[in-house]
């Protein structure tokens, strides 16, 4: 296949070439019994092949023992050499084939190394987004905070009109009232000033009305067994000093017992509170009492 | 022209309490203050409805002290000469007579005056019938020096006092009653070794045998007009209450079956009879209608009750409930069908009503004596009668006495 492979000229000069070497390859073979790669075996002919056309044109001259004494010598060096090449070439592979195995490791780390870059990136751009979408959030929210604040502005602001407005139309009213009042006012007050006057008669003769009333119940003593919806209604004459004068049945209540009761309680409460005010006894002078035992506490 | 109508005022405010009475006592007759003045005292404010303050005061000195009424007694002398004494009742404020009485006095009827006055003043400023002309009949038992038990039906007046023994056995007397016209006793005496139903004439003391049949003869019940007496015989086999006729002697059994009738009473209007009956299990008290014989259950608190009275007014009934094993004196209200209790001792028996209603006696026992208790039907007064020898039992109040 090799001999297909290469040009004319060179593969004159490697039959050539081969013939010669027969010989060496023979007799390495016997002493040696290494086999050689057919790829180096080619570097090792091409080299050799240089190296014996130097050595060629140099040794015509020398005798057959030296000859054959350099040929061994110089076969040696070459094998040395070779042997070294093959060395270093085993070396060279070595250190390729570590280089590459260090390449190709370097290439899976690098490898990992994108994807985990990658991955980052990818999370890092997914965060991102993330924190864009909460801004853009955030930002929404602030528009609307600022929108309702504005809504409440604006609505303080028509309430405010609407309070300043009514405040107006009230004083408007009032205006037309005070107008229309003054002229009311002037014949009011007489009116009222008569009514204070009368108030007043009318406060004073309740007042009295209530104590003299208490006092009658505080001097009252209910026979027990007496029907409490039964009433009796006494007429009463008073001294202008107080004094009961006279208590008379005008209605009786049915019970003697019950009419007479009443008429001694008003006897033992006199004499009964009065106003000093002469026009105002007046109206204490006679009075009538209606008894009717309703709220009458049992005493134990 | 002012218009001068008179002023209104209204008065609903009061306290309902005692009436207060002041008493006079004679001038100068110490033995009539002792025998009348005390007894109207005592009458007047046993009934809880007065406060009575004796003392010699005048109309004036009664006024200040706040008296709307005020007793006088005067002592003076009839025509004749003999002993006669004015009672007047004053309205200090009024400075009016309220009443004004005067009374022979019959030496040894001192008291039966004094309570007939405490009535007058009683009506006069109650407006319910006093009782204190009433009398109590009840049966006194005493053990004997020589170990024998004696035993006594006595009759007393109102306040326990005035006690006259009207009859006397070495055997049982049980269950008093009173006719209504106040002149007979009835009652059960076992002086033939077996009960027997008696009457006793008061006036008299004649005595009368009313029922002898076989078996129990015992709780004698007048009617309101005394025409009949239901008693309780067991001569059919359990005591079972009967009717029968006071002139003709005719019998009418009442109740049946094969329960324990006992204790009857007549209605005021003689149209029902209540008594006591263990036909639903326990003693409860039954009303029984006379004329369609149709019984109806009235009791309804507990599981016992018995030995029941009515009020004079036929509204309520008095019985003795037991509850706890306490023995109580309850009053139902037939309308309303409300009960109250009106003791707390627990020893309560055979109550009885005065006949204006307001007072119930009933035995009780004290220490370990035999006693009689008052109470008033508000629940108000309370009162122990006074202590006698021996235990007394089964009082029973007489009607008004003419």
């Amino acid at each position: 296949m090799i001999v297909r492979r290469l040009e004319k000229r060179t593969r004159i000069s490697l039959a050539i070439s081969l013939a010669l070497h027969l010989g060496l390859v023979i007799f390495f073979v016997g002493e040696f019994n290494h086999p050689i790669e057919p790829r180096k075996m080619k570097k090792m002919q091409t080299f050799a092949m240089k190296k014996h056309e130097e050595e060629v044109i140099h040794a015509v001259s020398l005798d057959q023992k030296q000859v054959e004494k350099r040929i061994h010598e110089i076969q040696k060096i070459k094998l040395r050499k070779k042997l070294k090449e093959i060395a270093r070439q085993r070396y060279l592979d070595k250190r390729a084939k570590l280089a590459s195995q260090k390449a190709k490791r370097e290439q899976q780390k690098l490898k990992s190394l994108q994807a985990s870059a990658e991955k980052l990136k990818k999370k890092l751009s997914k965060d991102a987004k993330k924190a864009k979408q909460e801004l853009a959030k955030l930002k929404n929210d602030t528009t609307k905070a600022k929108q309702d604040a504005e809504a409440l502005k604006k609505l303080t602001a028509a309430q405010k009109k609407k309070l300043a407005e009514m405040k107006k139309a009230e004083a408007l009213m009032q205006a037309k009232k005070k107008v229309s009042d003054s002229q009311l006012k002037k014949k009011a007050e007489s009116i009222l000033n008569q009514q204070r006057i009368e108030n007043r008669v009318e406060s004073q003769i309740l007042h009295y009305q209530t104590l003299i009333v208490e006092e009658i119940s505080h001097h009252w003593l209910v026979p027990r067994g007496v029907d409490r919806k039964l009433a009796c209604k006494l007429r009463i004459t008073l001294m202008p000093s107080g004094e009961v004068i006279s208590v008379s049945i005008l209605l009786s209540s049915g019970d003697a017992i019950l009419d007479r009761s009443a008429q001694s309680a008003v006897y033992k409460a006199s004499p009964l509170p009065v106003p000093n005010d002469k026009d105002l006894f007046k109206k204490f002078e006679t009075f009538n009492l209606t008894v009717r035992p309703e709220n009458v506490i049992s005493s134990v | 022209m002012l218009s001068h109508a008179a002023l209104e005022l209204e008065l609903t405010q009061g306290v309902e309490g005692a009436i207060q009475i002041g008493l006079n006592p004679f001038p100068n007759a110490p033995e009539w203050n002792r025998s009348m003045i005390d007894v109207i005292r005592a009458d007047l404010a046993n009934s809880g409805r007065f406060r009575v303050n004796v003392g010699s005061r005048t109309i004036e000195q009664w006024k200040q002290k706040d008296f709307e009424t005020v007793l006088i007694a005067k002592a003076g002398k009839t025509f004749f000469g003999g002993q006669q004494v004015t009672f007047q009742l004053i309205d200090p404020f009024k400075n009016t007579h309220l009443m004004s009485q005067t009374f022979k006095v019959k030496t040894g009827f001192e008291r039966k005056l004094a309570h007939h006055v405490a009535d007058i003043i009683f009506k006069k400023m109650t407006g319910d019938k006093g009782v204190f002309s009433t009398k109590l009949a009840y049966i006194v038992t005493e053990r004997k020096n020589n170990g024998l038990i004696n035993y006594r039906l006595e009759v007393a007046d109102s306040d326990g006092f005035n006690a006259k023994t009207v009859m006397e056995s070495t055997q049982p007397i049980m269950s008093p009653t009173w006719a209504h016209d106040g002149k007979s006793l009835a009652f059960v005496s076992f002086e033939k070794r077996r009960s027997s139903i008696y009457r006793l004439y008061l006036n008299s003391g004649k005595r009368e045998l009313i029922t002898q049949f076989p078996g129990i003869n015992g709780a004698p019940a007048w009617s309101h007009d005394d025409r009949k007496l239901a008693v309780v015989l067991s001569k059919s086999g359990s005591p079972k209450v009967y009717v029968l006729d006071v002139a003709t002697k005719k019998l009418k059994q009442m109740t049946y079956g094969f329960s324990i009738d006992t204790e009857p009473d007549w209605s005021p209007d003689n149209r029902h009879i209540v008594f006591t009956s263990d036909r639903g299990g326990s003693p409860q008290v039954y009303q029984l209608d006379v004329a369609s014989r149709k019984i109806k259950r009235v009791s309804f608190i507990g599981n016992y009750n018995a030995r029941p009275r009515y009020s004079p007014d036929g509204k309520s009934i008095v019985m003795v409930n037991r509850r706890d094993g306490m023995f109580n004196i309850a009053l139902q209200d037939l309308e309303r069908d409300e009960v109250r209790l009106l003791s707390y001792t627990g020893r309560a028996e055979s109550p009885t009503l005065s006949p204006n209603g307001r007072l119930i006696l009933y035995a009780s026992s004290f220490g370990n004596r035999g006693i009689l208790n008052l109470v008033s039907t508000d629940g108000r007064v309370k009162l122990r009668l006074p202590a006698r020898r021996g235990d007394v039992q089964e009082p029973a109040w007489s009607p008004y006495l003419g």
